[in-house]
């Protein structure tokens, strides 16, 4: 049974049919809020809240068929808010501003140790989601957004232009320079595909 | 091809949303400029980097209950198939309902001067009068017979409940007494029946010790051992 069925049935009473709509969309929401707010708690914390919202607010979605499209679009703006929110509460310190810009490097603590021992480190599960994590955390909000659908959630750029409500080819912009961008900070840490995969 | 619109390709290129026309463009140009094929496997990189980063099962597990509805939910339900009053409808009746409670506040306006004291009160519904107040008093008199009404009540109340306690506790100590000599006769009964059996159980052992002592005086008597009988 497919999205739009099961929307249709929770709408017609049967509560079964949302928990269905729950359990096939859970995992890929979970991932999607991971990827983006990058804190496992607070992933898991999004993904309640946009289900809850979903639960609130099916009653007005009027396209049965976008059901995946406004899914996604509840999830990204609690993702946003969440965000912003974080940005707001982190106080930087002007010593880690410093050595940032000394450095040039923002590499996870976890990882600076790890990187000076060796030029090709070899990373093992945790250390390369905490370096992708931070990688990710490095680039433009809207990039991030953008990578991490592609990437991750294996949208379409027209989905992901009709989730965040802009051009496809604005879109397919924001990817190319995302992934430059990662390119640069992939390079300045001196991480490569065949170290990440040796360990793997 | 220019590189340009070559990176224009780069991303559907990548992503295999690219059309079969226009892949076969970009390869060709990829085939003669270097430089975007470089560009272009380091973008294929840093992607397969970024495909380290493994999905998880999600941790959350939610399931959804029927919700108990509250008073004003089920309000809100009943009257959500109602037509919906647009905004411009729903600011006019707000507007009436304003004029409404302020003509009636000045209906129900109270202005009060007496000397140096004035006094002045609005309210939606008008406050009540003396003569409605005074409705609910009670004369000294009245309320003097209410109190004795009371006062014998109580009394009486408290007599039968005296009453009731001191039959109760005769009729336990009736029981309790008849129990008492219940068991008295018993005992009594047993005590007499041990005295009987005692005095039956002597009186035969009396009676044998006569017989043995008879049968023992003849034995000796046909012997003639008897102490006279030698003499």
């Amino acid at each position: 049974m497919n999205d739009t069925e099961l929307v249709q049935q929770y709408l017609a009473g049967d509560l079964s049919a949302f928990n269905r709509l729950v359990r096939q969309w859970e995992q890929p929401i979970f991932n999607f809020t991971w990827r983006m707010c990058g804190d496992f708690e607070e992933a898991k914390d999004l993904t309640q809240k946009t289900f809850i919202r979903v639960y609130k607010n099916l009653r007005r979605l009027k396209d049965h068929q976008k059901f995946k499209t406004w899914l996604y679009q509840i999830a990204a703006n609690l993702c946003r808010d969440e965000i912003r929110r974080t940005q707001r509460r982190q106080m930087i310190s002007v010593n880690k501003l410093q050595d940032d810009y000394e450095n040039g490097s923002t590499l996870p603590d976890s990882l600076v140790s790890a990187s000076e021992n060796s030029p090709e480190f070899d990373c093992n599960h945790h250390q390369i989601q905490a370096m992708l994590e931070a990688a990710l955390k490095k680039i433009p909000d809207e990039q991030r957004i953008v990578v991490v659908m592609k990437e991750y959630q294996g949208l379409k750029f027209i989905e992901i232009a009709e989730i965040l409500n802009q051009s496809v080819n604005t879109i397919k912009s924001r990817m190319y320079y995302g992934l430059n961008a990662l390119r640069k900070i992939f390079a300045q840490w001196d991480i490569k595909k065949e170290a990440l995969e040796y360990d793997m | 091809m220019t590189c340009e619109t070559a990176k224009n390709y780069f991303m559907d290129y990548l992503y295999n949303e690219i059309s079969a026309d226009q892949q076969q463009q970009l390869e060709a140009h990829l085939r003669e400029c270097r430089t975007c094929q470089q560009e272009i496997a380091d973008l294929k990189t840093t992607s397969g980097v970024l495909q380290q980063w493994e999905a998880v099962n999600s941790p959350v597990n939610l399931v959804f209950t029927t919700e108990q509805h509250s008073l004003w939910q089920d309000i809100r339900e009943k009257f959500r198939h109602l037509p919906q009053l647009n905004w411009s409808r729903r600011k006019w009746v707000a507007y009436g309902l304003g004029v409404a409670l302020v003509l009636l506040s000045l209906i129900n306006l109270e202005i009060r001067w007496n000397k140096d004291d004035f006094t002045l009160k609005m309210s939606l519904w008008p406050s009540p009068t003396a003569d409605t107040a005074s409705g609910n008093l009670v004369t000294q008199s009245e309320l003097k017979a209410l109190q004795q009404e009371q006062f014998l009540l109580m009394n009486q109340l408290i007599e039968a409940s005296t009453e009731k306690q001191r039959q109760e506790i005769t009729k336990l100590l009736i029981t309790f007494a008849r129990d008492v000599e219940r068991q008295r006769e018993s005992d009594l009964k047993l005590v007499g029946t041990s005295f009987e059996q005692l005095q039956f159980q002597t009186h035969r052992e009396l009676n044998r010790a006569t017989r043995s002592i008879g049968d023992l005086m003849q034995i000796m008597e046909v012997k003639g051992t008897l102490p006279g009988q030698n003499k």
